[in-house]
């Protein structure tokens, strides 16, 4: 497959905001596992972002740690501070 | 943020950018989430659909010779009260996403109300519609939505040799007034033998209009579909074309989202893409009864939208999810499913090809999808080896 991450996908433009906004990175235990990305507006089947296509493993590595970032920081914003601060502490 | 407990884990919302976050026991231990008894279970089953189609009407003026459905002004249509049930249940269940279609839902004059009403129990609304009955104002209250994606499947005589009448003209007029409100607008383009041909004059019109998405659908046989399946479906070259197509657009378009149905992934995966980063970015084919279910006007829930076969309404869908043998049926055809998928490096993504085409050849949904590439060369070298 591809093998040269495209130079202005939606996507990757909007992961590398993500990148560069200052959320940091989710250094607890565990992992991302999957990504489905986009809503899915069709109201027929079930539809698949394929910009996934034009990616390399090392730029797939960034999504998955960006959206790992943007969980943390959503979570964060919504439990307004119940988040441990380090994640050995919780529950 | 929306989440719910998986036997895996858990699963995510996210808004912006919005999407589902599939995450490990490990993470939503650590995010504080607690532990969940279902991370004692190994059925390799989601608990819920992530996503469900609920047909808010059957009704529609166009009358499509294509139409899935088979919508005219005299089909059922739900009552207010049926669709906030429905809604109630499916958030009750932990479902993330709704999309909205019918029929056309802007036929409703309840169709904000119940937007609002879907976003108030936590889920993300969507919208399909042909742009029959868009205004300004009403693109301005779609503002509600996820996103709101607009049937265009060609221009001029291409639409109209797909749809009966040439309905472009107010399709992209719907999409410039939602555009022009902010709200985030695609097309839904379905793939038949001509559409495909005019591929570039039909994005570049939808882009020019204020479109940000592509989402290609494979033509399917049912409703009025049926009649007319045969003649206007992909030929066998277009169905190897698919991936180059797609990687063609997404390369002359670098600012759109380019997306395929899940009834397109098995020829897609005809190109050999990974099949790992497939999975891992929800790149997904047959989710009938599984990330995907749907909710009929009349009141029956079906694994997929092209289904007939009810499983006892949206109170049957949700509270038996689990034990519902027709779901399982569905959900689990991939894991029993004959060669050349039983053997194929794509059957967990794919899962078997599009059931709903199956039935235009056969008498059971439950065979290899025959117009898969794969399964076409693999049928060809068994019949001449």
């Amino acid at each position: 497959m591809a093998t040269s991450e495209p130079q202005d996908c939606p996507w990757q433009e909007r992961i590398r905001q993500v990148a560069a906004s200052g959320i940091p990175a989710w250094n607890g235990p565990g992992r991302v596992l999957r990504v489905k990305l986009g809503y899915n507006p069709n109201s027929s089947s079930v539809g698949s972002v394929v910009t996934v296509l034009m990616w390399t493993t090392v730029f797939s590595s960034v999504v998955l740690n960006a959206m790992a970032a943007v969980v943390v920081s959503e979570w964060k914003r919504q439990s307004a501070g119940a988040l441990p601060s380090n994640p050995d502490d919780a529950p | 943020m929306k989440w719910r407990f998986e036997e895996f884990g858990a699963i995510i919302a996210t808004d912006e950018p919005p999407a589902l976050v599939w995450i490990d026991q490990d993470m939503a231990r650590g995010l504080g989430f607690g532990d969940s008894p279902l991370w004692n279970r190994q059925r390799g089953d989601l608990s819920a659909p992530t996503e469900v189609h609920v047909m808010t009407t059957e009704r529609c003026p166009a009358g499509c010779p294509s139409c899935y459905v088979g919508s005219t002004m005299q089909s059922p249509e739900p009552t207010e009260a049926e669709l906030r049930h429905t809604f109630q249940k499916l958030a009750n269940a932990g479902v993330f996403h709704v999309a909205l279609g019918g029929g056309e839902s802007l036929l409703r004059d309840d169709l904000f109300r119940l937007a609002a009403w879907a976003r108030e129990l936590g889920m993300v609304p969507n919208l399909t519609t042909s742009g029959i009955g868009m205004n300004e104002e009403k693109a301005e209250q779609c503002r509600v939505f996820g996103q709101v994606n607009v049937s265009l499947d060609g221009l001029g005589d291409v639409y109209q040799a797909s749809r009966g009448y040439d309905g472009a003209g107010k399709a992209l007029a719907a999409i410039r007034m939602l555009s022009q409100a902010g709200v985030s607008v695609g097309i839904n383009l379905v793939l038949q033998r001509h559409t495909f041909e005019a591929l570039d004059e039909t994005v570049a019109a939808a882009i020019e209009a204020g479109a940000s998405e592509v989402e290609m659908l494979r033509f399917k046989p049912a409703g009025r579909a049926h009649a007319t399946y045969l003649a206007m479906r992909l030929d066998a070259g277009q169905r190897q074309r698919l991936l180059p197509e797609v990687l063609r657009l997404m390369q002359q378009w670098p600012k759109v989202n380019i997306k395929v149905d899940c009834s397109l992934v098995p020829f897609l995966c005809a190109g050999d893409p990974d099949p790992a980063l497939l999975e891992t970015f929800g790149v997904v084919g047959c989710e009938a009864g599984h990330m995907l279910a749907a909710v009929r006007a009349d009141g029956r829930a079906t694994a997929c939208s092209f289904l007939e076969q009810d499983v006892g309404g949206v109170d049957g869908l949700v509270d038996g999810w689990e034990t519902s043998e027709e779901l399982l049926r569905w959900r689990r055809y991939h894991l029993t499913a004959a060669e050349p998928c039983a053997s194929c490096p794509y059957r967990a993504v794919c899962k078997g090809g599009c059931r709903a085409v199956v039935t235009a050849y056969s008498s059971s949904p439950f065979e290899p999808d025959p117009e898969c590439p794969r399964v076409v060369a693999w049928r060809r070298g068994a019949a001449h080896p």
